[in-house]
Formats: C-alpha cells, structure tokens, sequence
C-alpha cells in the first residue's frame, strides 16, 4: 500500500536563548489510507512539533524545518510555496487540538465557522455552506444542529466544542486527520464519545488519522499502528499488538509497567502491585547527552549506550527499535 | 483488606456537609441561585486509611476537600477531626487544626512560592507553628527532604530549578512538615508525566508504610485511585453516588454511573477492544441546576420515572458497600 502522508527524517530545530534545540531530530513515519497511526510521548518529547511541522504551523522564527521531507501526493511540503500550504491545510490534511476553546474563534457562530474552510477551500456559496454544515454537525451528533449553527463555542461544553472542531476539520474531506491529544481536556465519559466518534467517521470516510496522545489506552483501543518517541526522536514503531505483546525499547517497555492498571487491579485480589518507576524525568532537550537520550534514565543501559546514539533497527517485520540492547518485557 | 481504625472514632468524620456558592447577578449583584458543589456528602477516614474521591469535572471533589479544610467556608454541615467539629471553631482553633490536616495541591507549578528557597518554604510551617526554630528547624527539613526523595542540598534552590516530579515532592514534604494525621491530596498526579506519576505514587504508599498518614485521594482517573486507595468513593454533581473498599468497587459496582466509569476507561491492551456502548450518552449537567431526584437520572440508561423525582439515599449494605441508587 502507498502511504497518504510520509515523513521522511524530519528536523524541526528552536533558536533559543540556550542554544539550537532540536524538537524534531531526524523523525520518519507514514500513514496508510484509513489507517490509524498512534504517536506516543510525554511532554517535549516532539509528537506535536512534528504534526504541526507537516502543515507548516511553527512559527519562524524561532522555529524551522532544518531538513527531511513531508511527502503528500507526490509533493514535498517542507518546498511548496506558502499560498500553495494553505490550499492543503484544512482541506487535505486538518487538525484538531486538545483545547477546543482556544481553537474555535469565541466571536463567530459555529455555523459560520464551519462554513469558513468550505467557503475557501470548495468555493461553496454561504447558503450551501452553511447546509453542509448542518450535515457535519448532524454526522458528528449534536442534536438540534440547525439552533447551533448560529450558537456561539462559549455556549456549548467542552465535549460539543470538541464535535465541532472534529466537524470543522472533517469538513473539506480530508484525506488526513491530525488528531493533537483531542480527548485529554475531557472528562472520561466524554473522552469514550469523541474516541468512538473518530472511529466511526473515520470508517465512514476512509480518512487517515495521526492520533497523538500521551495516554497508552487511548493508543491501544484506537490504533493500528504505534511510533513511540522520546527526546525529538522515534525510539520504537510496531503494529498495535506486536509492540504491546513485546515492547523492545526500554522506554517503551518500562512505561507499560509504570501506569496503574485499572484492568490489573481489578482483577487481583491483594493490594496492587507496586509501580514500577522510571527514575529521574524527561531530558531538556537543550541539554542532551551525546549517546542516547534515555541513557539516564535506562535500567538496561551499557557502556556502549553512554557514547553512542542508537538507531533504528528492525527487530521483526515491521517492529523498529532504536536501542542497543535487549530489554526484558514480563 | 480491611483497615480498622484502633480508636473508636474514625480519623475524619464528615457529615451531611454542604457548600453551596452563590451566583451574583445584576449590578447590585442580587444572589440569583446557587451552585451545590457539595450537596450532602457524608464520609470518613480512619487511621492509616487512603480514602480515594473520584469524580469528573463539576462533581465538587475539590471543594470537598477544601471544606474539610476549611479553605471555602461549608454551608452546613459537620467536619469532625478526632472527634472535634473543626466547622465551628474559631480563627486560633483552625490553626491548631491545620496540623492535624495537611493539604497536596495538583499544580507543583503555582503552590510554590517563586521568590523563596524551598527549604524556607518548607520550614515556614515549622516555625510558624513553634514546633523548632532556627538550626532545629533546619535539621527538620533535611530530614522531611530526605523522607520524600530529595538532596539535603536542594533545600537551597528555588521552585523553578525543579522538574514538576520534584516540584510535586516538595509539595509533599511542605504537608508533611508539621507531622499531620490526614493528607488532602488534590490531584497530586494529574498535572505530571505518566513516567513520573508513578515515582509519586509510590511516595504517597511508602509514606503511608512508614508514617501511618491517613490520605483524602482526590483524582479524576480512576485507575490512579485504584492504585492508592483502601476504599473509593464515587462522587456525581455534589452527591455521593457510591462507596466500597476498592476490591469490592471493582468486582460488584452497583451504581450505573461508577459501572460507566469503569467502562469509559480505555484499558491499555489492544485485545480488549471496548464495547459500543460503553460511552454514557450527553453531557454532565451544570452544578448551578442540577436535574431533580436522582442527579444522574438524565444520563442513565437504566433511568425509571420515580428517578426523575426521588432523591435516592445511599443506603448502607452490611458489607459496608453503600450505593445511592433506587435500582441498586
């Protein structure tokens, strides 16, 4: 199958006051028609700088594609010419963030700001456009969508804002959905809607979605397929079962045992087992070590690991891992 | 596993508490209602006990906690502390309270005060209470730093040189200086990073081991409670909706809204695919006017009339499982 969308060794770097940071160091990863790619990290660990560097959304300066590729349709996205980014954000390949009240525009109704990208990117009249956004608030399911066309974001609660930025990106069909952490500000409840609502549009609609998220659940029940990062770069990619069955990256394979487990506790009938921790945090990224980035912080390490950047090796078919060792999982 | 209290009268007593805040309207800011944060909430707390609260956004969980605290003032209602209702106490009474009673905020970023060493910040309590002074004091908060997994040297560094892990311990060791009984802890993890949740997680057990705290769990992620807590109440727009000890929440959940939680949480294992139904439909109604009789019933899917009308009591099984539901 050809890749929708493929990233190929993308540098984004920083000019900060404490030198060049490198967000995104050398990062490839693709995604397939009607695929679900999961991007996993913590914070800083560059999932969202690489998403908003597809679309050319980091601000310069400070920020710049350094190097690597954004291939699209046969075109590289870090070359197009600025108008021509614009005919494909919104319409080819959208976005929604995690805070949909800072994302929707508090002074237009949503029907108008649903129009907005059909009115641009289709050359829709008003009056269709606004029809067509009826539709998408019907396919995301508010009810009563003809009364919210002319309501305002700060009238509805943070689960229909989130409906409405999936409504917005999904307006223009676009071949790719870039979804940035898109349940972390909801409540559990609402979090299990909007994720089956993803799905289910996305089946309906044979979209390609990046669900980037820091939470291994969401991951697990969404995805097809995992890219785990870690300081600015990729440490392990595998299909959704090979790399929960066996992590190989220590990073990985530690985090799965660092998160309590509902399903776990439930079942045991002692006390739960004691966490296992990761010790230390996540690195500045100005201020890595020569070596691999999780060095500090890896039961596993050798001595080989302290001077040497790992790279990606392929373990088994399809299941990449950047480390120079085996880590035991289980 | 049970944990019984070796006094008679359980740690925390709270009874029937309510805190209602009033909404000003208008400009002579006329009272046009109220919002029942806490609308009847009875629990308690035994020696060594985690008591675990969980709840989503509006479900008053954190102004639960500051009741018992005293930092939002209660309505109505009784807030015992060894027996003594701190409700009613005055200015220099609350004081001598607040050793007993500590509280662990959720952002390490803003309860932290920027412009002093956070040994200072730790030692200020001490001192305040008279509990040592100079060199002594000092001594303390080594030792309190050591406790909770931080250099003796640290105590000379300010907030912003620390990682929000390390924020979250000094956090901790600022509760622990004045050797509190109870610990109110309000989202003490949510604002960290899930490989550093689990290092203060951790924390929070060992203190328990070593020091026989009793803790106020307040979080939204129920996995996170589970982890934590001998017991876990369920908490629904000001109401308790349930309370059992964890092993018995999680084997035999009665009410429909804490059986939604559970399913609503996504399991990290890919084979568990959830089910379609599982997400409750609409959205959790405002706390300023929340639906009649039974709080949940508009989002039930096992909601009959008499929920629409009845306010359930929760009632308490002999096993010590309570669950407010007319269908339970």
């Amino acid at each position: 199958m050809k890749p929708v969308l493929e990233l190929k060794n993308l540098q984004t770097q920083f000019e900060t006051r404490s030198g060049i940071v490198r967000a995104v160091d050398g990062v490839s990863y693709h995604v397939n028609h009607g695929e679900t790619l999961g991007v996993v990290g913590e914070s800083g660990c560059g999932k969202s700088v690489t998403s908003l560097s597809v679309l050319r959304l980091i601000p310069n300066p400070p920020g710049k594609i350094v190097g690597g590729s954004v291939m699209f349709e046969g075109e590289d996205l870090t070359q197009v010419p600025d108008h021509l980014i614009r005919n494909i954000r919104g319409k080819e390949i959208s976005m929604i963030f995690q805070e949909p009240m800072t994302s929707l525009n508090p002074m237009m109704t949503v029907g108008n700001q649903i129009s907005e990208p059909l009115i641009r990117h289709l050359g829709l009249s008003k009056k269709d456009a606004l029809d067509r956004a009826r539709e998408m608030l019907d396919l995301v399911q508010i009810p009563d969508s003809k009364s919210w066309l002319s309501g305002y974001p700060h009238q509805m609660s943070g689960g229909m804002r989130q409906r409405v930025m999936i409504a917005m990106a999904l307006a223009c069909d676009p071949k790719v959905l870039i979804a940035d952490e898109p349940t972390t500000a909801l409540d559990v409840t609402i979090q299990g809607q909007i994720l089956i609502l993803i799905k289910e549009l996305q089946e309906k609609l044979g979209t390609a979605v990046i669900m980037i998220t820091h939470d291994l659940g969401v991951v697990a029940e969404v995805a097809d397929r995992v890219v785990v990062m870690y300081a600015g770069r990729k440490v392990e990619e595998a299909d959704i079962h090979t790399l929960f069955e066996r992590p190989r990256h220590p990073y990985t394979v530690r985090l799965m045992t660092a998160i309590p487990r509902l399903d776990r506790i439930a079942a045991a009938n002692g006390a739960p087992e004691r966490l296992t921790e990761i010790p230390g945090t996540v690195p500045l990224l100005s201020e890595l070590r020569s070596g691999c980035a999780f060095f500090d912080r890896c039961a596993f390490a050798s001595e080989q690991c302290g001077k040497e950047a790992p790279v990606l090796e392929e373990k088994s078919r399809g299941h990449w891992a950047a480390c120079w060792n085996e880590a035991p999982f289980q | 596993m049970t944990v019984s209290s070796n006094s008679d009268a359980p740690l925390l007593q709270v009874n029937e508490l309510k805190t209602h805040f009033p909404i000003r309207k208008g400009v002579f800011s006329r009272i046009g209602g109220y919002v029942q944060a806490v609308d009847g909430v009875s629990l308690t707390i035994n020696q060594g006990e985690t008591l675990g609260l969980v709840g989503e956004s509006g479900s008053g969980k954190s102004t639960f906690g500051k009741s018992v605290m005293r930092l939002v003032e209660p309505t109505s209602g009784e807030v015992r502390i060894d027996g003594v209702d701190i409700t009613k106490s005055s200015r220099s009474e609350m004081f001598n309270h607040r050793r007993k009673v500590q509280m662990v905020f959720q952002d390490p970023y803003s309860s932290l005060n920027p412009r002093i060493p956070v040994g200072r910040i730790v030692a200020e309590a001490i001192r305040l209470h008279g509990i040592a002074s100079g060199r002594e004091a000092e001594d303390m908060v080594v030792d309190i730093f050591r406790r909770v997994g931080l250099q003796p040297s640290q105590t000379r560094n300010y907030a912003n040189e620390f990682s929000g892990g390390q924020r979250q311990r000094i956090g901790i060791a600022r509760a622990l200086a004045l050797s509190p009984k109870l610990i109110i802890a309000d989202e003490p993890v949510s604002a960290l990073d899930v490989s550093v949740q689990a290092q203060v997680i951790n924390l929070f057990s060992d203190l328990q081991k070593d020091l026989g705290l009793s803790y106020l769990f307040i979080a939204h992620d129920l996995a996170v409670v589970a982890q934590i807590s001998h017991r876990i109440a369920v908490m629904y727009l000001g109401r308790i909706v349930e309370v059992a000890e964890r092993h018995e929440l999680f084997k035999n959940p009665r009410h429909p809204y804490t059986k939604a939680l559970v399913a609503a949480i996504p399991t990290p294992n890919p084979k568990i695919k959830p089910s379609a139904d599982r997400a409750l439909k609409g959205d959790i109604p405002s706390p300023s006017n929340p639906p009649a009789g039974c709080r949940f019933h508009t989002r039930c899917p096992l909601a009959e009339p008499r929920c629409k009308q009845e306010v359930p009591q929760l009632k308490i099984s002999s096993s010590g499982h309570a669950v407010a539901c007319h269908l339970a």
